[in-house]
């Protein structure tokens, strides 16, 4: 018996040195199914709201009625899951408290994104009027440079909106001259030009409150301005969009601030289109199985040396 | 000598100066010269743009011509080229229904529009609502009705305007600018945009994350105290900002002196300071390199970008 | 966003080709790189020029006038626009509103200095010449210095002193437990910057502060590392939602029925190259 049990031990201390050769194609094949089983069978995981979300939801939330926020696109199709859903939130939630945004994009793919985002929530939710609720200013090439120009004048540098109408014709840009006008810039960014250089150029220059949706990616780069007060909270990727989400419908729920009829009577509506929410599933087990792959490879990497000391 | 270097890194001192100086002179002429500055730089960077699509035209080109290895893949590349352009510049769509009145047979005209901008074959409750919710009151700024179909050419909308006034209603043939039709509904261009550019552009990211678990099984590996400080942190952080690791250690919330297992809690911590910290000098360092690069350059020290003679 | 079937179909199989390089490197992925390449250079200019070039560069050399109230220099400078109107109508729009003859675009003051960025931007275009590829330089020696100016001051004031002043913190907060968290960030980031300073030879004490400055930036990498794991896994949730929405009735079955077809094609193909390489 005892023979038995050393020769399965050896086989399986084997078979883990073995894995460390493992072919990735196998690897692929299990992030796949282990990312498509949780799309396809939600498991309803609760969402927990993390302290720098929280900050940038009251930094908006605590805006008057009738303040005017500068909501910049800078992400595009292939960061939409990530910052999209962060995007619609933060339309619902300063929609819902009376709030007005002026959208601009710093990257071309923004527009796309910035329209989509407004035909949902502004026309179809809210029912919102074009230019005197919202506008969409459309893009301008330039990068840093457009930040700069609007901190001296928006008119140079957005003579037109989207649509082809003089800003000078729009009744929100009536009192609107420079990036100073505005009560809070949100960046809604995947990359350069985003939160660092709206940060750099208006925030910390004109004293006007900046605080910005990311990727994943870009979050830990941004972390020294959020804790030196340069950026007021931030949401923080898919995770962070779902939490964001969980917050608007639990402010509109439980009726904490300003909250509209309209914001109400569209809370079923909202607590239906959760698309950062619904994701967060599969992210959760993607994660989890990461982890097991680091532990599972390293304990092959330790079997493997174990061996080779021996011999 | 003089034009290739000389000039160049004249442009650049003066240029540079007077961008620095406009942070701290916003009065005339430093004020006036900055906002024109940078609508010229935009202008400049448009240009490159244009520029990387003929160089790439001219690469992709020559491997055709010349029937160079791959050459079928590069014709492939320009004819998407030419596809993209044909809609950017020549053929636009963008024609839409301009709805002015319902008229006396509201019903019926809804029931239209909701057949037109229906997406699924079948028009539904909900698709009557939206109808009689965005066409009943076209916007008092007078602002014109885009009907959401994906691609509308002139002879389409032609023909659900004419629909729409044997109804009752009245209607009038609309159409996009150019310049406004990259960025609108209905245009050939955004129907490009959503088929090809996004689901590329998206993929080529997302293929990354394979090969991110590939690499964490391969590369990962506990050799030292700082590969294990590393492993550590990063295992945290992804248990720990999702809502997995908050349900694992959902016990722990219970027992007083165990609430700080919670790894929520554990993560949040490690972010807000040992990892801040990190972030903040890298910060720090890369600021410094920036600046000294910047002044470089002004001071014509640096005249890499220049190339070579 | 709907894009009718025949989007559906074509963005499922950009999708599934760009996918099917995780099995190996196949016909299917080059095909939709190379369509990658070409969409999105377009793409870009496009977008660049409709945006900026059009309205912000002609719009500001030729802006909407009244044709009949021109006269002198105007009137022959209109009369070059109106000759690119013929040669490019779409680009220059001319328009006729109540009788009344419009030439230009937008209504921005005119400025004839933004011929300086026209030729600018010429000269950029012209680095597809070798001859005279060096004007570029001009173009990208104003770009160049732009950014540096702007730059400069603003990495400085923001990075910089910005973040050392945040650092300034109380070591004695009157709580233990922010003391502490204090401590860790002055700690931190005087030791991870230390690791980077290289004009002192780090031994004996100054090895020490190196060595926990290494700390703090490994827990900073390994965050990193987390937050591009889940950025990555998130954009994979988002192709893959995508790839289920197109699976559906409406699209024609597009997902399933590519899917079969290039797992077909690629098993084919790999078997194919086996045998040959096997005769070989």
């Amino acid at each position: 018996m005892a023979k038995t049990r050393s020769k399965f031990t050896e086989r399986f201390v084997d078979f883990l040195g073995k894995l460390d050769s493992l072919d990735r194609r196998i690897i692929f094949l299990i992030i796949g199914l282990v990312v498509l089983f949780p799309l396809l069978v939600p498991l309803g995981l609760p969402i927990e709201t993390t302290q720098l979300t929280e900050d940038a939801f009251y930094a908006l939330d605590d805006l008057p009625v009738n303040a005017k926020v500068l909501l910049s696109f800078e992400y595009g199709p292939s960061t939409k899951p990530e910052i999209h859903p962060m995007a619609i939130s933060v339309l619902r939630h300063l929609f819902s408290k009376g709030n007005k945004v002026i959208v601009m994009c710093l990257w071309p793919d923004g527009l796309f994104m910035a329209n989509e985002a407004l035909d949902l929530v502004a026309r179809q939710e809210f029912r919102l009027e074009y230019g005197v609720d919202y506008v969409n200013l459309g893009y301008r090439p330039g990068n840093e440079a457009i930040i700069k120009g609007i901190t001296k004048s928006f008119k140079a540098n957005f003579s037109i909106d989207s649509k082809g109408t003089p800003i000078t014709d729009i009744p929100i840009m009536h009192d609107i001259q420079t990036a100073r006008d505005v009560d809070f810039i949100f960046s809604l960014s995947a990359g350069y030009p985003g939160a660092i250089e709206w940060v750099l150029y208006a925030g910390d220059p004109l004293q006007v409150p900046v605080s910005s949706g990311n990727t994943s990616i870009q979050v830990n780069q941004l972390l020294p301005y959020v804790k030196s007060g340069q950026m007021k909270g931030i949401v923080a990727g898919m995770p962070g969009a779902a939490e964001y989400e969980t917050m608007v419908i639990r402010k509109i729920e439980e009726n904490i601030g300003v909250v509209t009829d309209e914001a109400r009577s569209l809370l079923p509506n909202f607590k239906d289109r959760r698309n950062a929410t619904k994701f967060m599933d599969a992210q959760s087990i993607a994660h989890l199985m990461i982890v097991l792959f680091i532990i599972l490879g390293n304990i092959s990497y330790f079997v493997k040396r174990r061996k080779q000391r021996k011999y | 000598m003089f034009w290739k270097r000389t000039i160049p890194a004249i442009i650049v001192a003066a240029v540079g100066v007077i961008m620095l100086l406009s942070w701290f002179i916003p009065h005339a002429p430093f004020g006036n010269l900055e906002i024109h500055a940078t609508q010229w730089y935009d202008i400049i960077a448009s240009f490159a743009m244009i520029l990387g699509a003929l160089n790439l035209l001219k690469l992709q080109g020559t491997k055709v011509v010349k029937r160079q290895k791959g050459w079928p893949y590069s014709l492939a590349a320009v004819i998407a080229f030419f596809m993209t352009l044909t809609f950017g510049f020549f053929i636009k769509g963008g024609y839409y229904p301009n709805l002015i009145d319902v008229g006396d047979n509201p019903e019926a005209v809804y029931q239209k529009i909701a057949e037109v901008i229906d997406e699924d074959g079948e028009v539904t409750p909900f698709d009557m609502g939206e109808a009689r919710m965005l066409y009943g009151n076209p916007g008092p700024s007078g602002e014109k009705i885009n009907l959401h179909k994906a691609v509308v050419s002139k002879k389409t909308a032609q023909k659900i305007v004419d629909e729409l006034e044997e109804l009752g209603a009245t209607a009038t043939l609309g159409e996009l600018n150019w310049g406004s039709h990259v960025q609108g509904t209905g245009t050939y261009y955004r129907w490009v945009f959503y088929s090809f550019f996004t689901p590329l552009s998206a993929t080529m990211f997302a293929l990354l994350a394979f090969f991110v678990a590939s690499a964490s099984y391969r590369a990962f590996k506990i050799r030292n105290a700082e590969a294990t400080v590393l492993l550590v942190s990063g295992i945290l952080i992804m248990l720990g900002r999702v809502p997995l690791g908050a349900y694992l250690t959902a016990w722990t919330q219970n027992i007083s002196w165990l609430s700080w297992l919670h790894l929520p809690t554990i993560q949040e911590w490690l972010y807000q300071y040992p990892n801040a910290a990190g972030a903040r000098a890298i910060m720090i360092g890369i600021g410094l390199g920036i600046v000294g690069t910047s002044l470089r350059v002004i001071l014509g020290i640096e005249k890499s970008f220049m190339g070579g003679d | 966003m709907y894009i009718g079937v025949l989007g559906a179909w074509i963005a499922v199989f950009l999708t599934l080709s760009i996918l099917s390089y995780l099995y190996e490197d196949n016909v299917f992925y080059k095909l939709a790189e190379h369509i990658f390449v070409g969409v999105s250079a377009a793409h870009w200019a496009t977008i660049a020029f409709w945006n900026q070039v059009q309205p912000n560069l002609f719009g500001r050399l030729w802006p909407q006038a009244e044709v009949a109230s021109l006269g002198g220099f105007q009137k022959f400078w209109y009369g070059i626009y109106h000759g690119l109107h013929v040669l490019f109508g779409k680009v220059f729009p001319e328009q006729t509103l109540n009788g009344v003859l419009y030439r230009g675009i937008g209504d921005q003051p005119q400025n004839l200095s933004y011929l300086i960025a026209f030729v600018l931007g010429v000269f950029m275009l012209f680095r597809l010449i070798p001859k005279i590829g060096w004007l570029s330089r001009w173009s990208l020696s104003y770009v160049i210095g732009m950014a540096a100016g702007l730059r400069l001051y603003g990495y400085m004031s923001s990075d910089v002193l910005g973040q050392i002043y945040a650092t300034m913190l109380p070591v004695w907060t009157g709580n233990v437990g922010s003391s502490i968290n204090n401590i860790i960030l002055i700690v931190g980031v005087l030791t991870g910057l230390f690791y980077f300073f290289f004009s002192v030879e780090h031994k004996g004490a100054l090895k020490v502060v190196s060595r926990i400055g290494i700390y703090f930036l490994m827990v900073y990498f390994g965050a990193s590392f987390g937050f591009a794991v889940m950025g990555r896994i998130s954009l994979l949730i988002g192709r893959f939602n995508d790839l289920i929405l197109y699976s559906g009735k409406q699209y024609g079955f597009a997902t399933p029925i590519l899917l079969v077809v290039m797992i077909v094609v690629l098993i084919l193909t790999t078997r194919k190259n086996k045998s040959e390489i096997e005769e070989v």
